[in-house]
């Protein structure tokens, strides 16, 4: 029933850099958290965690 | 029978797009049953066309007798004037960018994924952007990439950051090539500074070294093996919305976008002449109307109060830009804010030169406005005034045209640094170029100026 439909070329290169990307993003993402929560546990945290993780991915 | 698909509906396999007596359909074929079902089941389509973001449909029975293929077949809402990307200024690529983004994430939320991310696949409804592609949806399988990364980067981002950190005017690189901008070329137009930007310095730098680096793997499992979860592919989606939110231009300092500032008329000419305009356009009563060289819109809204859809089009991508921020500002859906140099239309591209036609191969206005224009055309431009007559015989019915003779302080700075050849740039001389093609039903000069705004029909 679900024939699969991939008409356009992935491109082996943009598989692979994706999926390194999307690691990085998500380490990226961990650490912001981890980095609001240090700030917050100093009662320095005027960002929420949930903030935090939304800003995070974009710098990678 | 139909007339067969659209030149531009061929790629996909899932279906194609029709047009019969007029209106448009889109056949879904069998190979894509599942995904429509899943689709339509798992209320993602009803979610993104409440939202606005996809062009809504009706199923409906085919109108003709449907091929082999066929499981069914939809009637698409109607999209006023078909734009393309070239012709769009950066805040209008932006927003397709981002609404392409935010249907990826909401359709990865149900467990689906874009199989493709061209950006073909938005059309523009005054300053809202839509997604018109209703089978581009597919059922995600666990754990795969998502396929159309490339494609976005080729077809958004890349164009989206040479116009922002390199020229604005390279968003028409999108006219040379169909499939986007290739990524190793945008790396090589960027400034350095760009790779200062980590999104980018990856989506773009890295990803064109991957692209060669790969380019040719014979092997299937170099790729096949790559496993992402939907979390990694939501972090991918978000780190190309951060890196397309960050990206900006202003439009400011280019020939014309601040035409209005300082004007020809003093403010009671033009008031005036907004009057003029107004008469004229109640006097033709059109559905649809060109603005050519419209600048910033300013009457182009005048028309969008009496007709139903205005296409907006300007040279100067300043200018589209301001007109497009209005519209989106005042939520506007008649006008069309478009990217148009007269003197080099969008010609037809892509395969046979058929994929998407000639910019004036797709519509017909019942009435156009060119005001402050035919000094461009003329003088800038040296086109013949008979063949600028001719030309929108070809495109319209009804014409409010204003002529803006030597005298006029714009056209003496066009005249400041050449040999005046224009013999015939006079009125009678523009009058006399026009009598052929166009019956003069209202002439007056424009108080303030030196100009003189005509209403004329075409000869039959």
């Amino acid at each position: 029933m679900f024939g699969v439909i991939l008409y356009i070329d992935a491109g082996t290169g943009s598989i692979i850099i994706q999926g390194l990307i999307a690691a990085f993003a998500g380490a990226a993402v961990t650490a912001r958290l981890y980095w609001s929560r240090i700030k917050r546990t100093f009662g320095r945290g005027a960002t929420k965690p949930d903030e935090a993780e939304q800003d995070a991915p974009s710098d990678a | 029978m139909h007339e067969g698909p659209l030149a531009a509906s061929f790629r996909d396999p899932s279906g194609f797009v029709f047009n019969h007596e007029g209106v448009l359909y889109r056949q879904v074929n069998q190979v894509y049953a599942g995904h429509y079902a899943e689709l339509v089941g798992t209320g993602l389509c009803s979610r993104l066309q409440e939202a606005g973001l996809l062009i809504r449909h009706e199923e409906v029975d085919p109108p003709v007798a449907p091929d082999a293929a066929h499981h069914l077949t939809l009637r698409p809402d109607p999209v006023a004037f078909v734009s393309f990307p070239y012709e769009w200024c950066f805040g209008q690529l932006r927003e397709a960018a981002l609404l392409t983004l935010r249907i990826q994430r909401e359709a990865l939320a149900a467990g689906m994924t874009l199989k493709d991310a061209s950006a073909y696949n938005v059309q523009f409804r005054g300053g809202e952007p839509v997604f018109i592609d209703t089978l581009s949806f597919e059922r995600r399988e666990e754990g795969a990439p998502w396929v159309a990364y490339g494609q976005f980067c080729r077809h958004f981002l890349a164009p989206l950051v040479l116009m922002s950190l390199s020229d604005v005017r390279l968003g028409r690189l999108l006219a040379l090539h169909v499939d986007g901008v290739p990524l190793d070329l945008a790396s090589a137009l960027l400034p350095r500074r760009a790779w200062l930007r980590p999104a980018l310095f990856a989506h773009l730098w890295l990803h064109a070294r991957y692209q060669r680096r790969h380019a040719s793997d014979a092997d299937p499992e170099v790729a096949r093996r790559r496993s992402l979860s939907r979390k990694q592919l939501e972090n991918l989606v978000a780190s190309l919305e951060g890196a397309v939110r960050r990206l900006e231009w202003d439009p400011q300092g280019t020939e014309w976008a601040d035409y209005y500032d300082g004007d020809s008329y003093g403010d009671e000419g033009f008031a005036a002449k907004r009057d003029r305009v107004a008469a004229h356009l109640d006097a033709i009563a059109p559905e649809t109307v060109w603005d050519l060289g419209a600048n910033t819109g300013v009457f182009s809204r005048i028309a969008a109060e009496r007709c139903d859809r205005v296409v907006s089009f300007d040279v100067d991508p300043a200018c589209v830009e301001r007109n497009f921020r209005q519209a989106r500002e005042e939520g506007d859906k008649q006008i069309l804010p478009l990217l148009l140099d007269l003197t080099n239309p969008s010609p037809g591209i892509g395969w046979a030169n058929r994929e998407r036609p000639p910019i004036f191969e797709r519509g017909r206005p019942d009435a156009i406005l060119a005001l402050a224009l035919i000094h461009h055309l003329a003088i800038s431009n040296n086109v013949p005034l008979t063949r600028v007559s001719r030309f929108l015989a070809d495109a319209t019915d009804h014409l409010v045209i204003e002529f803006v003779p030597k005298a006029d302080p714009k056209v003496k700075v066009l005249l400041a640094s050449r040999a005046d050849v224009f013999p015939d740039y006079t009125q009678e001389g523009f009058e006399a170029a026009f009598a052929p093609d166009w019956e003069v039903l209202d002439a007056a000069a424009l108080s303030g100026s030196e100009r003189t705004l005509y209403r004329m029909r075409r000869r039959r």
